[in-house]
This record gives structure tokens, C-alpha cells and sequence, in this order.
């Protein structure tokens, strides 16, 4: 049974990452910190890609499943997403996800690459909800996810702290049932 | 003048953790797998003590490398027995934000001296680590532990809901936390 459907979508395909080529892309992304912040809660920093390559290829973890997602126009890498934090008894997993490529942000590529991903989570790996948290000054991703199928679960006060301020830990998480009523909804 | 003695309560004190002792007996309260379940975020089964003493001596060599966690034994002051631990499994610095894990063995010490190990680590947290912000994750189903948060200045901010599976259903993994502002008011309420 030849398959490639369920991780291709209507903007972006999930594929397997090429560290080299993924490496490299990423000390171009992370020169861009606002890509950086949104992303991470550590402090934004440049790195090399030979030293990230090598991240990589010491640190990675088969409980973690990495994808770089592309553009199905060009095939392009605009991305990456993860699941990870494996909870396979209450089947639980966290989703990361981040676009590279500035200008593939608000026109719905990050979206439908989350949409492959809950696809993924519940049809393939059969898990019973996935979480993720977001920083509270990051409205598109916020809507990004809300638009996945994502609910609000709650807000971790003044978490972070970011220009001389603080920020909120937004907590969401979609079931299984949830994302079953989505599906019918589609199709009806 | 400060307050000198961030390891030594009215009835507790904070003790560097015994590899050998503690893990045995960390390994008889692991049998209890609510116990489980609190201290660790990995799947609660009764652990051989060989394998506790090994993630002790993880937790004290990444302190003192990285300083990137703290993980003190709980012990009674008058006896010495040992009734738990405190654990902050991860520190983010540059947010001055961290996670708190306490476990004491026994729900009858729990209920005795819960509130003073939660009082004892929010000391340490805010007045010698600096930090500005601390979560407690508590399983939906360890109500003691819920009610020890509450009744320490702590506020409940998540409910991720069917997060965990235990005893045969689903619960929601509750997220609890505590600001320095939340602590300065329970240091007022306390001396009222």
C-alpha cells in the first residue's frame, strides 16, 4: 500500500529531514530573531550549522518525530515542525512548529502543516489529544491553532519575559473527539 | 539583615540527597504510583532503587554543571527521617521562571508538613534563586497535592484536559502557579 496522501495537504508536504540541508537553512532562519523568539523560550542566539548538523546528529532522540515541511508548488523547505514528549499510555504528544520563510507567514502554510500533523497524531499514531503552548505575543499562531481545531486550556501568568517585560504561557490542546467532529463537519 | 537559614524550617529541613539510603526508600514510596506520578513525568511504575540512585546522581551532576536544576531531600528536623523530596527539574534563567516537584512519601506526613516544604521551597526559589515565576504540575486525581497548592498562595492557571491516564480513566494534568507577588501576599497572610 503505497501512501504519501495522509502527510500531503493543500499548500505544504511533511517530509523526513536532510540534516545537512536542514542545518543550513536553519542558521539562516534563526538570523531572523523574531523567528527565534516566537519559537523558543531560551534566549535567541546564532549558531552555525555545522554545530546545529551536529545537533542533530548527537542529540536526536527516536521519541521525537521531526519533519521539515515544504511547499507543494516548489518542494521548498519553509519549515519544521515536531511531535514529541511522547505520553503513549494517556496518549498524549506536543506539537512544535515554526516557518523559516517569512514570507510564507498568515497565508494558512503553518496551518495546514499543523492540520497534516493532528492527521498524522490521531490516524497514525492513534493518540488521544495533542498539546502545544504559545507565547501570549504571538496572535497569528494563537489564530493559527485556534484555526487547527486547537481550544484554550488555560494561561501560565507572566511565564515569560521578553523587552522588558512579561508575557503569558498560552496552553492549548485538541482531543481526539474534537478532531473526529471536525473531520464530519468537512464533510458534510 | 537577610534571612540566613533557607534550609532550615520550624519542623524540616532541606538535606543534600543520600544516593544510596534515600533511593531506597524513594523506591518502597514509588509502590504508591500516585507518589509516582508527582515526583516524575515519566510513566508511573514502581522503580528499582539502582534506577533512582541513578537519576539522583543525573540530577546533582546537571546542578552543579549546568545549574540548570535543584533537587533537595526533605527531612524532619527533630528525628532526621526522611519524608520527601523537592525537586526543580528545570530552570529557565533568562524568564526567571522554573517548575516545582514535591513528593512527600506518607499522606499522614503530607498533611502534617506538606504546607511547610511547599513554604520552605518558595523561600528558596524566590529569595536566593531570584526567580519570578514557579509551576507545579498536579495529576487530576492527587487532590491532597491540589490542595496543598491552593492552600499556599498558589493559583490554578491550566486544566490540559485527558492529559493523563490513571487507575483505569482519564484525568486532567492540572497546572498550578505561583508569582513572587502571589508569595509576597501569602508571607502577609501568614504574619497577620
Amino acid at each position: 500500500m503505497m501512501d504519501t496522501s495522509t502527510l500531503t495537504g493543500k499548500l505544504v508536504r511533511l517530509k523526513a529531514l536532510e540534516i545537512e540541508k536542514h542545518a543550513a537553512a536553519l542558521e539562516r532562519w534563526v538570523q531572523d530573531s523574531e523567528y527565534s523568539r516566537l519559537l523558543n523560550i531560551e534566549p535567541a542566539a546564532l549558531w552555525p550549522a555545522k554545530q546545529m548538523q551536529e545537533w542533530f546528529e548527537k542529540e536526536f532522540k527516536a521519541d521525537t518525530i521531526f519533519f521539515g515541511i515544504h511547499s507543494l508548488e516548489d518542494d521548498r523547505l519553509i519549515g519544521d515542525t515536531t511531535l514529541g514528549g511522547f505520553d503513549w499510555t494517556a496518549g498524549n504528544a506536543w506539537v512544535g512548529i515554526g516557518l523559516g520563510e517569512r514570507e510564507y507567514w498568515g497565508k494558512g502554510y503553518g496551518t495546514d502543516a499543523m492540520r497534516l500533523v493532528l492527521r498524522f497524531a490521531f490516524r497514525e499514531l492513534n493518540l488521544n489529544r495533542v498539546s502545544l503552548d504559545v507565547f501570549e505575543y504571538n496572535p497569528r499562531g494563537i489564530r493559527s491553532y485556534e484555526n487547527a481545531g486547537f481550544k484554550h486550556e488555560g494561561r501560565g501568568r507572566s511565564w515569560l519575559m521578553r523587552d522588558g517585560r512579561r508575557w503569558d504561557m498560552v496552553y492549548m490542546g485538541i482531543l481526539r473527539s474534537e478532531w473526529k467532529e471536525l473531520q464530519r463537519q468537512k464533510k458534510d | 539583615m537577610i534571612g540566613t537559614q533557607l534550609f532550615s524550617g520550624v519542623n524540616l529541613r532541606l538535606a543534600a540527597v543520600d544516593a544510596e539510603k534515600d533511593a531506597a526508600q524513594e523506591s518502597v514510596w514509588t509502590h504508591d504510583l500516585s507518589y509516582a506520578a508527582q515526583m516524575r513525568q515519566a510513566i508511573a511504575h514502581p522503580l528499582m532503587a539502582l534506577e533512582i540512585k541513578k537519576q539522583y546522581q543525573e540530577n546533582v551532576k546537571e546542578s552543579s554543571e549546568k545549574g540548570t536544576q535543584f533537587f533537595f531531600a526533605i527531612r524532619l528536623k527533630t528525628d532526621d527521617r526522611l519524608i520527601g523530596f523537592m525537586h526543580l527539574p528545570w530552570m529557565s534563567w533568562s524568564n526567571r521562571s522554573t517548575f516545582l516537584r514535591i513528593g512527600i512519601g506518607e499522606t499522614v506526613d503530607l498533611l502534617q508538613y506538606g504546607c511547610e516544604a511547599v513554604e520552605m521551597a518558595l523561600g528558596y526559589i524566590f529569595n536566593e534563586l531570584n526567580l519570578y515565576r514557579v509551576t507545579a504540575p498536579v495529576p487530576g486525581y492527587n487532590l491532597e497535592y491540589a490542595a496543598l497548592y491552593e492552600g499556599t498562595g498558589f493559583v490554578l492557571e491550566v486544566h490540559q484536559r485527558e492529559m493523563c491516564y490513571r487507575a483505569g480513566r482519564r484525568w486532567d494534568m492540572l497546572l498550578y502557579g505561583c508569582l513572587a507577588e502571589d508569595w509576597e501576599k501569602l508571607k502577609k497572610e501568614v504574619e497577620s
